[in-house]
């Protein structure tokens, strides 16, 4: 069977829920195309509502919209979702606590070619320091449609980040999300521990299983929520680890490693902590693939990481 | 028509905006004061005609938020909660903040973000009319917010969707923080701009209550244009003072001896203001 991208099941999985839940609205700003909602939007034109390119006012008047009772789904890249339309997702939506939810495709050096304009390396650090926000991020199609379940459910804003890159399925079956899931996809041991998210995660198995193959024992988690993230589960799944490996398409500064520094500083532990990210610098135009050898973000590039820092 | 109740209540209204600023010590008394008839108005003839919780009821945005203290007054005055809140106007011990906010009854979105308020009014009246609501949605945006380019996405967004249920009060009363807004930033020729936007618009004199009442008549007729009402109004109005005068945008507060001038201008006994 053909891979799909995960904006494509995303939207297909669309049509479920907004069959379901008469309330469910999609929302895009001349991206109906590209974020794959016009799946969804093709089996209910009337309940899509396209602003042309204003992302400011897509993203203020969805919380309109939810005040007088639906659920506005956005669709639109990251780029805008996360500073475009910034303090509208801050204030508009999130100060409002508006029932809002916000799905953002193209995200990091994942987006490839289309360069730096457009490859939002700092969209996590962005959104983390924002109240009530919920931030997803989910591995494949299972995790997200548990997720999409989830956050259907769930009255209050939430910021989904969908995958660009056709990368198939992780998990076996479909996965009932519970706020600050942290997945644990692979176990060879418990001497390395990798936290990555997302694309970075099929990055890690890779890795995870050639170092283990050279008899290094890694653990490999994703991720799934990174905001409200599990502290807990975290520190519970690092318990014994010689070091932690946190792997990311994302700015070094503000996301998953810093999130997870965060964890580490408060509970005092002593173990070797390395990120594993863009080192604070834009990205450039080429291909996902070669960007993230070019950003030493591919597998050979994080094995020698990982050896060099055990 | 005289409109007597409604004069002496817009007094007392003006009173007990600049004693909330008076006593929380700072706060933007020229802007509320050049915007209460206009809010007043719209409660009384629009908002307040259906309950609480009916569905068909209007609904207000005050985009320009910082003008909040007359919206405080006038939800006070219809119960939506005490007067004496305003006594801790900006006060951590009150409910009322330095900007309108949802956790303070009667309040539809956080606003005062300039330009914010306005695009969240495109959206309720979106979803009132997706909902087959006969509610009328009202919002009431500064000539300096009109500098916001949102505002103008918000306008696109309203004549796209036939918004008929929608109408925006542009309060122009000429002057911004930095001086006049013809100066700053000129927004003229504002009818002919909205017009072309594809609004239908109306100009008035925002202090006159006839005309604004005539005019939220005029809103309210079916059409499937978005309506534009430019109310004229003075930036501190009713306090000869504080009229068109920069000093009084905010936020410093008035002295004791300018708040009795004031009250007195105003015809109020100041022991009104002991709540």
């Amino acid at each position: 069977m053909q891979k799909l991208s995960m904006r494509s099941d995303y939207g297909l999985l669309m049509n479920k829920f907004m069959k379901k839940n008469k309330n469910i609205l999609t929302l895009s700003a001349d991206t109906t195309g590209g974020t794959h909602i016009k799946h969804a939007v093709k089996n209910f034109k009337n309940r899509h509502i396209n602003y042309g390119i204003a992302e400011q006012n897509m993203m203020a008047s969805a919380a309109g919209l939810a005040r007088v009772g639906f659920i506005p789904v956005l669709n639109t890249y990251s780029a805008f979702a996360s500073m475009r339309a910034l303090e509208m997702l801050r204030t508009g939506i999130c100060l409002n606590n508006a029932n809002v939810k916000i799905v953002a495709s193209h995200s990091g050096l994942d987006v490839g070619q289309d360069g730096p304009t457009h490859q939002t390396l700092e969209e996590l650090g962005i959104l983390r320091s924002i109240p009530n926000l919920k931030i997803l991020t989910p591995v494949d199609k299972y995790d997200l449609e548990g997720q999409m379940e989830w956050m259907f459910k769930y009255k209050g804003p939430v910021y989904l980040r969908t995958i660009r890159r056709k990368i198939g399925t992780i998990l076996k079956k479909k996965k009932k999300f519970s706020l600050g899931d942290i997945l644990e996809l692979k176990n060879y041991g418990k001497e390395v521990v990798i936290i990555s998210l997302q694309i970075t995660s099929l990055y890690s198995l890779d890795a995870a299983a050639e170092l283990n193959r050279k008899g290094v024992k890694c653990k490999v988690l994703h991720a799934s929520c990174l905001k409200p993230i599990n502290e807990s589960k975290i520190l519970k799944a690092i318990s014994g680890a010689k070091s932690v490996f946190v792997i990311e398409d994302h700015n070094i500064i503000g996301g998953l490693g810093t999130a997870i520094s965060e964890i580490l500083v408060k509970s005092n532990k002593k173990i070797k902590f390395n990120k594993i990210g863009v080192e604070d610098r834009f990205g450039k135009s080429g291909s996902a693939e070669d960007l993230f050898i070019k950003f030493k973000l591919d597998k050979k590039s994080i094995i020698k990481k990982i050896l060099k820092n055990i | 028509m005289e409109l007597i109740e409604e004069k002496k209540n817009l007094n007392y209204f003006r009173a007990q905006i600049i004693d909330s600023v008076y006593v929380s010590g700072n706060g933007h008394i020229g802007g509320a004061l050049s915007c209460v008839d206009l809010i007043y108005m719209i409660y009384k003839y629009c908002i307040e005609k259906k309950k609480k919780g009916h569905k068909d009821r209007d609904r207000f945005i005050l985009s320009k938020g910082h003008a909040c203290l007359a919206q405080y007054c006038v939800l006070a005055h219809y119960d939506h909660f005490s007067k004496k809140e305003l006594k801790k106007f900006r006060s951590s011990k009150g409910i009322l903040e330095g900007h309108p906010e949802t956790s303070i009854p009667g309040i539809e979105t956080a606003s005062g973000s300039l330009g914010i308020g306005a695009s969240v009014s495109v959206g309720i009246a979106k979803g009132l009319l997706l909902k087959k609501s006969k509610a009328n949605v009202y919002c009431i945006i500064s000539d300096g917010e009109s500098q916001e380019g949102i505002i103008w996405e918000a306008s696109m967004f309203a004549s796209h969707y036939n918004l008929g249920n929608l109408t925006f009060i542009l309060d122009y009363n000429n002057l911004q923080q930095d001086g006049k807004t013809s100066e700053i930033m000129n927004i003229q020729p504002i009818s002919s701009k909205w017009k072309s936007f594809g609004w239908a618009v109306k100009m008035i004199d925002g202090h006159n209550l006839n005309q604004i009442k005539k005019s939220l008549l005029w809103s309210k007729k079916n059409s499937k244009k978005p309506k534009l009402i430019i109310a004229k109004t003075t930036k501190g109005k009713g306090v000869s003072f504080m009229e068109n005068s920069l000093d009084w945008h905010g936020t410093s507060p008035p002295t004791s001896d300018q708040y009795s001038r004031a009250l007195e201008e105003l015809k109020i006994d100041p022991k009104k203001m002991n709540y």
